[in-house]
């Protein structure tokens, strides 16, 4: 489990989630979305498989803000919100679609340590930092 | 500087995402909402707006907010 912050434009919510290297996309749960101010009749629902095999519907915000913060690494959220039967656990997973996009993870089960590393390949400036970009060459 | 997760083994630079004086509280509180600040559960609920408003009321302003798993798997990844 890590420790990582979920942002809606200014509304967050500090939670945990678990490394799931196996998930294509995180997935929330679901009732994080009241205190993170989105609208569910704004949402668009997908029918998805859990782990196990079980049909389950996951909620998405096409175009809403939404990111994850991993310590200061800020980054699009892009995965789901999962609506979890009553008496299920509604762990919160980050996938490969956006965490493991910017992070290298190394299991070491043997000394019981996960580390985790921005990855090279993610280099980019801060959330709403000004780019500059090259003079367009004269013709 | 990389960041360290320990499950089991911690070392100088490993972290919890969870404070492990935490640990024997949730054990009690399998399946229902909490607000963690550090090693203190400040408030628990059956949602996360519920215990963040409880939080706000103590004063915390930004705990972590999670249901702790019922499955004793999942609470052993604390």
């Amino acid at each position: 489990m890590v420790e990582v912050v979920l942002w809606h434009g200014t509304q967050r919510v500090r939670v945990i989630a678990l490394l799931d290297s196996g998930a294509d996309s995180s997935l929330m749960n679901a009732e994080y979305v009241e205190v993170l101010g989105l609208d569910r009749k704004d949402a668009v629902e997908v029918e998805s498989v859990n782990a196990g095999g079980e049909p389950m519907t996951s909620l998405t915000w096409p175009g809403a803000p939404l990111e994850i913060q991993f310590e200061d690494a800020r980054f699009p959220f892009r995965g789901a919100f999962a609506e979890f039967k009553p008496g299920d656990d509604g762990l919160n997973l980050l996938g490969r679609a956006d965490f493991f996009s910017h992070h290298t993870v190394t299991f070491m089960d043997a000394e019981g340590v996960v580390q985790i590393d921005e990855s090279p390949f993610s280099a980019r400036p801060p959330v709403g930092s000004v780019v500059p970009t090259a003079p367009k060459p004269k013709p | 500087m990389p960041h360290r997760v320990a499950s089991s083994a911690p070392g100088p630079s490993a972290q919890k995402a969870v404070d492990p004086a935490v640990e024997q509280a949730l054990e009690k509180l399998k399946g229902r909402w909490v607000a963690v600040l550090g090693s203190e559960v400040v408030a628990v609920g059956e949602s996360p707006s519920e215990v963040i408003q409880a939080a706000l009321r103590r004063g915390v302003t930004d705990p972590t907010v999670f249901q702790v798993p019922t499955h004793p798997d999942h609470v052993s990844y604390y």
